[in-house]
């Protein structure tokens, strides 16, 4: 089956070189979580006054659910088309859209399965019990942040077709996507009327709101937030898709 | 001296040769400050201090992290990439037979000018925001001073870690590990216990690039951090000479 396929050749790369695994422990999970848990408890002690242990939580899930959605797809589309290996994607049997599509999804699950699987294990083990009650909600709400950050990478992926260079772009949405998905701090610290309006971007449906589902149940009772989210979820897909065909009209590839 | 007007004449030529890499450069560089320096008037709206320091104290202490990022952007971010990749290529014994310092070709052929186009407008604030506080001439020029042995300590961290590809280490990921220890200096020091705060200025240097320069100007600068800050680029310096000294000896390169 190509999804398969597609997860071992993924699970083949990511253990090619053992450093890399490392990294991703260092770079992704334990830096991360140390630097901005610390910097977390100290804003909320100015600023909140939250109850530090659900704080803590809130770190951890947040930066993970942040990794997981993160998706840098760009780069791959920006050199099949700089680089015209685009052509042969097209020549295959598969849909272009749905081999990127599922490269994406392949490279989370392998990263989901080896990396922050066992570190949560290892994490609910250290606290000594389960540390997040994970309901078909957030389950949803997280099947969402993956779409969402897959879309605003193949979006300006696919901005490519017109674009010479596009690191510019991917380089602003990973700083914006840290500061407003509320992996850097929560969203709550900023003032109510920033926050209302953020709530009506995509941002915060990366990271803030599925881990604030999972931490505290009150949020799942706000089916407005699904609404918005699942809303934001069809004009990215659209854009997108919108985006493929124009740039293909405009693609011109040149195999020699 | 007409070496680096050369060196920076190529650079200008190199930056500008695509419009979208300019834009990219720009667009890059305004977010990441406009991001950076929003959220915490954000935070300052819900109080008037955060970690100790006053808003005007902190958009010191951030403008002083962001211009040494900007200056290292500039001089020294290319040629790391650029001396690492001549290793790794084996370019490497072209540069040795330069009679210039072999690292100081690389500096001198890779000037980035793209981040250049932000930095007067990052040290114009960083005047406003100085001439606000009323500091003496002295301490201006006591940081003027820091902010160049900041950016030196950034080049020779990443310099010496370079080093390591002698041995056959892929230094990608010890680089982005410390770049992501490096992020702590945007955030308030004051928040970190103090042993972490110590790692983080005599082992791991993150808050000389932003609160041991800035504290020269709120005046609530600790002497030792301070003397640290000054003999780190030196120190740094000697350790990447012994380091590059020993790995040279087992360096081979077939061509």
């Amino acid at each position: 089956m190509f999804e398969l396929q597609l997860f071992h050749m993924m699970r083949l790369k990511f253990f090619r070189y053992r450093s890399r695994f490392l990294m991703a422990y260092f770079n992704q999970l334990l830096i991360p979580i140390i630097i901005n848990g610390i910097f977390v408890l100290g804003l909320s002690e100015t600023i909140a006054n939250y109850d530090s242990m659900q704080l803590i939580a809130y770190v951890i899930l947040s930066n993970l659910l942040f990794f997981i959605s993160m998706e840098n797809i760009e780069n791959t589309i920006a050199y099949d088309i700089k680089e015209s290996r685009l052509v042969y994607k097209i020549l295959a049997p598969k849909s272009t859209l749905r081999q990127y599509f599922f490269q994406g999804i392949a490279k989370k699950l392998v990263q989901i399965i080896y990396v922050y699987l066992p570190a949560y294990v290892l994490m609910a083990l250290f606290a000594m019990q389960p540390m997040f009650s994970v309901s078909l909600y957030a389950i949803v709400f997280t099947g969402i942040s993956i779409i969402i950050g897959y879309c605003l990478s193949a979006i300006i992926g696919f901005l490519s077709f017109w674009l010479t260079e596009i690191w510019g772009l991917s380089a602003v949405k990973s700083l914006v996507l840290l500061m407003l998905s509320g992996a850097y701090f929560p969203l709550r610290f900023l003032p109510d009327v920033v926050y209302h309006a953020l709530l009506l971007t995509p941002f915060p449906y990366i990271s803030y709101i599925p881990a604030s589902i999972i931490l505290d149940g009150s949020v799942q009772n706000d089916f407005r937030l699904l609404v918005i989210a699942l809303g934001w979820c069809v004009v990215l897909w659209t854009i997108k898709v919108v985006l493929w065909e124009r740039g293909l009209k405009h693609f011109q590839g040149n195999l020699i | 001296m007409k070496t680096i007007l050369m060196g920076f004449k190529l650079g200008v030529v190199k930056g500008f040769r695509y419009r979208g890499n300019v834009y990219s450069w720009v667009l890059a560089d305004f977010s990441l400050y406009a991001t950076l320096f929003l959220s915490y008037f954000l935070l300052f709206n819900q109080s008037e201090t955060i970690g100790g320091y006053s808003l005007l104290q902190f958009q010191i202490y951030l403008s002083t992290y962001t211009i040494i990022n900007n200056l290292f952007a500039v001089f020294f971010g290319e040629a790391i990439s650029s001396y690492c990749q001549s290793i790794i290529d084996g370019t490497m014994y072209q540069h040795l037979l330069i009679p210039k310092q072999q690292y100081f070709s690389h500096v001198v052929l890779n000037f980035n000018v793209l981040p250049l186009i932000s930095t007067p407008l990052l040290v114009i604030y960083n005047i406003i925001l100085i001439t606000q506080l009323a500091v003496p001439f002295r301490f201006i020029l006591l940081y003027v001073i820091a902010i160049i042995c900041a950016t030196i300590t950034m080049n020779m961290v990443f310099l010496t870690i370079s080093t390591f590809i002698f041995l056959g280490w892929r230094v990608e990921g010890i680089q982005s590990i410390m770049v992501q220890l490096f992020s702590i200096a945007e955030k308030p020091e004051t928040f970190f216990p103090s042993a972490l705060r110590s790692i983080f200025v005599y082992i791991i240097p993150a808050f000389l690039f932003s609160a041991v320069p800035a504290k020269i100007l709120i005046e609530a600068a600790i002497t030792q951090q301070t003397l640290w800050l000054f003999i780190t680029p030196i120190l740094f310096i000697v350790i990447y000479r012994l380091f590059k000294q020993k790995a040279l000896k087992k360096y081979q390169f077939e061509g």
